[in-house]
């Protein structure tokens, strides 16, 4: 049998499908998804002003901060991604957020004058920063707990699962099944895009709200009427890559396949996929 | 990070690019499969009403910064072996494109126990190009199950709204407070 749940987390709605032989030993393993997916997100939100994150925020400018596991793991996955690419990636990009009104500006937050990732001096299970910065996780916080919920799923013998948070899903199982992308210019309306068996895939757009992608060095708007799909082995690097893809394309191809993931560009007339060569085409066939 | 995955790209993007899917509804569950979910050690659940008066409402769109479409709220009192457990209220929110129904578990302190989604539905508004699309939309708009092959599922890129359901638990926190305290 399939139970389908689905739960509001991660400022989005987050669906949990899971294939099991009865009905308690479902219910069981995906509470203890959502449970993670929960733990996550409080150890996360940058909105909450009471979050770990924000008391991080607060403090790593004057001292060393003591982190929780899952959340000295996703600072370590920034600073990597950071570093592979070369700063596209780029979790200090919400200071010009936070200018723009799209975040908070919590009480006892720096100003920031000049974001820089490199600022970030992360110790195993502890973190200051060199300058006032404040850190954004959100742009690999959802794809790090899908992956933990999923885990969890995985822990618990279950033959297939997939978790979908927003559009960030992963999933495992014998049998592929369809990934749908919206079209950017009609987001109600939605594209089959791929088969996914074992892997995850995540979208970034600016559907539903306008500005929200900014370039880390320039700060220009990205992905506007184009939306970035990333399939990868596990969401969390699928989740960083898209904001690779939408930074600068032209230079993304070679750092999706250092980590073995694809890439699927959407605008209202085309599609693209990239390759380990660079960017081609997808036939794209417009109704009569 | 990645190892080996078994994702593939196939030609289905050579399907029209206006012709795409229907839109998305999903029925997660009745509100009687959520009601045992979120209370498992409840043994009845007792019909309780709100009907709030225009002084109450006043009172409940204040606090929650929500307009309250109408006075009255669904609400459950969750019993176990005669004694009161929580309440079980269902609620629903839209916006300019979906339709959530949901239900939210308060324990007797009026704290969030949980939220359950039970209902999801977009529709394409003003968007459907192919009245093909409307009429299976419309067949399954009333709750009828959908099969995980046939339908849409599995979609990569934000979810429509999840304001709307963050607003309607906290008018539900409200109307706890005015009426049920």
């Amino acid at each position: 049998m399939i139970s389908r749940r689905a739960q509001p987390w991660l400022g989005t709605l987050v669906e949990i499908v899971a294939e099991g032989t009865d009905a308690a030993t479902l219910i069981a393993a995906s509470d203890r998804a959502f449970a993670r997916i929960a733990a996550v997100h409080t150890e996360m939100c940058f909105q909450a002003a009471d979050s770990p994150l924000s008391h991080v925020n607060r403090e790593a400018q004057h001292d060393w901060v003591a982190l929780s596991p899952d959340l000295a793991a996703v600072f370590a996955a920034a600073l990597q991604f950071a570093r592979a690419s070369d700063g596209l990636f780029d979790p200090s990009v919400a200071a010009r957020l936070v200018e723009s009104g799209h975040l908070p500006r919590h009480a006892g937050f720096p100003l920031v004058a000049a974001p820089d990732w490199h600022g970030i001096e992360l110790d195993g299970d502890r973190v200051r920063y060199t300058s006032p910065l404040l850190i954004d996780l959100s742009g690999i916080a959802k794809g790090y707990a899908v992956d933990v919920a999923l885990a969890s799923l995985r822990a618990a013998g279950l033959p297939s699962a997939t978790v979908n948070a927003g559009g960030d899903l992963a999933r495992f199982g014998d049998t592929a099944t369809p990934v749908h992308v919206r079209l950017p210019h009609h987001p109600t309306h939605s594209l089959r895009l791929a088969e996914l068996k074992n892997g995850a895939a995540a979208t970034s757009a600016n559907y539903f709200q306008p500005d929200a992608l900014r370039h880390p060095r320039t700060g220009e708007t990205l992905c506007a009427n184009t939306s970035v799909t990333v399939l990868a082995g596990d969401c969390m690097t699928a989740d960083a890559l898209t904001k690779v893809v939408a930074a600068d394309p032209a230079l993304a191809p070679s750092v999706l396949t250092r980590h073995g993931a694809q890439a699927i560009v959407l605008d209202g007339e085309r599609a693209m996929r990239s390759d380990t060569d660079g960017w081609h085409a997808l036939p794209l066939v417009r109704a009569a | 990070m990645s190892n080996k995955s078994d994702w593939l790209i196939v030609p289905a993007v050579c399907a029209p690019l206006f012709a795409a899917a229907p839109a998305f509804a999903v029925q997660y569950m009745t509100a009687e499969t959520a009601q045992k979910l979120m209370f498992p050690e409840a043994t009845a659940f007792t019909a309780h009403p709100v009907k709030l008066d225009d002084a109450q409402k006043r009172v409940v769109e204040k606090a929650a910064r929500v307009r309250m479409r109408y006075p009255e709220q669904p609400m459950w009192q969750a019993m176990a072996n005669g004694k009161p457990v929580g309440w079980f209220v269902l609620d629903e929110v839209y916006g300019k494109h979906e339709f959530i129904t949901y239900a939210v578990a308060l324990d007797m302190t009026g704290a969030v126990r949980g939220v359950e989604i039970l209902d999801y539905r977009e529709t394409h508004g003003s968007e459907v190009r192919n009245p093909k699309w409307g009429a299976q939309f419309e067949g399954k708009r009333h709750g009828a199950q959908l099969k995980l092959d046939e339908d849409i599922q599995n979609i990569s890129g934000a979810t429509l709204s999840c304001k709307h359901i963050s607003e309607g638990v906290r008018r539900v926190l409200a109307i706890h407070e005015v009426a049920l305290k």
